[in-house]
């Protein structure tokens, strides 16, 4: 054997402890941390692959950049902001692929035609009604409504005026209404 | 939450008061504009629907209920972790050991523990032999399938494997080329890194475990894709951090 290089024993004795030890590590970060960080990802993207895909590269990220981590925040907040840029990257990644889905909301600001009587909304309607907002708009109204992020955090992450925040979290609620008036 | 469904209109009026409605949904006006408002939707009935609708989409949103996520992705995590765990380990022991000199030969031998033009060089041949220990052993490598109904071990389909080859020669030919730039890759060298192939390979047989479905199917295939895509991101990111902040600039004596 060479001087200098690891032995299969000694490299396979020492992966076993190490990596069982990381395993249950970091298996306790994602139970404790995997169901906010996939409810975002859902609701960035509107769509379960998008979000499964997302929240593998979220913890994969989170994975190597252990390291790096200062604690000078929390690490669940350390984290969640991993979680939002990596969201924001998927969406500008998919805005550059494809024309971002924009239609006028002019129609929002008017009666909408009403399909029934008295409409009771549940929670699913209103997940389904926010996956078909627009990117740019369920971005801000996820980060805003949901997730209870200021908007000059959002304006921050976004690259957007706090005003423009506040705009586009309104042009969302103005859509889902008339989303969930159809419903 | 409940939404109406009668019919109010919006008068003339309204759309002066569409940027106070908006913000009251957040925030409670000053006095004075609450006053204005309020005078408004005493008498307009489809801007008091409104303020409701949107208060109410508001409080609904955040009460919403976390997803939990399927028991697959963490599979896929952990296997990804524990593959490139192992890997990143190696390496990282690896590029100390022969460029800071920690035990190596060419501590031993008195020369200067930093990245030498030898030490380059076997950076490079060590990113050369990993590319082509990963193409060979991807070539016969089986699946296991440990995650799969019944255990069953697959094998590769047949051909498989050449819609991703294309990416495999473009590294390694980039490799090359990244090791040509420096001095020849000395015999002794080549002989270390032989005798850590057995390592190597063992890592890349467990990445190949990733790889879950029956042989032909979309899914195998996709996960065959991402599991070669992150051996390739494997072998630049070796490249750079072992070649690249060692071979220049190094400033030490």
């Amino acid at each position: 054997m060479v001087e200098g290089l690891p032995t299969a024993t000694e490299t396979g004795a020492e992966a076993t402890t190490t990596d069982a030890r990381a395993e249950a590590t970091f298996g306790a970060l994602y139970r404790t941390h995997a169901r906010r960080i996939y409810s975002l990802a859902y609701r960035f993207t509107g769509n379960a692959a998008d979000a499964e895909e997302l929240l593998q590269d979220i913890f994969l990220q989170a994975y190597r950049k252990l390291d790096s981590f200062r604690r000078e925040a929390a690490l669940s907040t350390w984290l969640h902001r991993l979680a939002v840029n990596r969201c924001l990257d998927h969406l500008r990644s998919r805005a550059a692929r494809q024309d971002a889905r924009t239609g006028s909301l002019a129609d929002e600001a008017r009666p909408q035609p009403r399909a029934r009587a008295s409409s009771p909304i549940t929670r699913l309607d209103l997940e389904r009604a926010i996956a078909q907002l627009p990117d740019g708009c369920r971005a801000a109204f996820v980060l805003h409504d949901v997730e209870g992020y200021e908007h000059q955090e959002i304006a921050a992450a976004l690259g957007i005026a706090a005003g423009t925040s506040k705009s586009q979290v309104h042009k969302a609620r103005l859509r889902l209404r008339a989303l969930l008036r159809r419903t | 939450m409940t939404m109406s469904n009668r019919e109010p209109t919006f008068g003339s009026e309204c759309e002066r008061f569409a940027d106070a409605l908006a913000a009251m949904v957040d925030e409670a006006p000053g006095p004075r504009e609450r006053r204005r408002v309020d005078a408004h939707l005493a008498g307009c009935e489809a801007c008091r629907e409104l303020l409701a609708d949107l208060r109410a989409i508001r409080s609904l949103a955040a009460t919403l209920e976390p997803i939990e996520p399927p028991a697959r992705v963490w599979h896929d995590v952990r296997r990804r972790i524990a593959t490139e765990g192992r890997a990143l380990r190696m390496a990282a022991r690896w590029w100390s050991r022969w460029s800071l000199g920690g035990a190596g030969p060419i501590r031993a031998a008195g020369l200067r523990p930093r990245w030498s033009v030898g030490g380059t060089a076997l950076a490079a041949a060590a990113v050369i032999v990993l590319a082509t220990v990963l193409v060979r052993s991807l070539d016969r490598v089986p699946l296991p399938a440990s995650d799969m109904p019944g255990g069953t071990v697959l094998s590769t389909p047949a051909g498989g494997l050449e819609p991703f080859e294309p990416a495999y020669v473009s590294a390694i030919r980039d490799l090359e080329q990244l090791a040509g730039a420096r001095e020849p890759v000395l015999p002794a060298v080549q002989t270390v890194l032989a005798g850590n192939l057995a390592v190597v390979e063992r890592a890349i047989v467990e990445s190949r475990s990733a790889v879950e479905a029956a042989p032909g199917s979309e899914v195998a295939r996709d996960r065959l894709r991402a599991g070669l895509a992150r051996k390739l991101a494997l072998l630049r990111t070796s490249a750079a951090l072992g070649l690249e902040p060692r071979g220049r600039g190094d400033s030490r004596p």
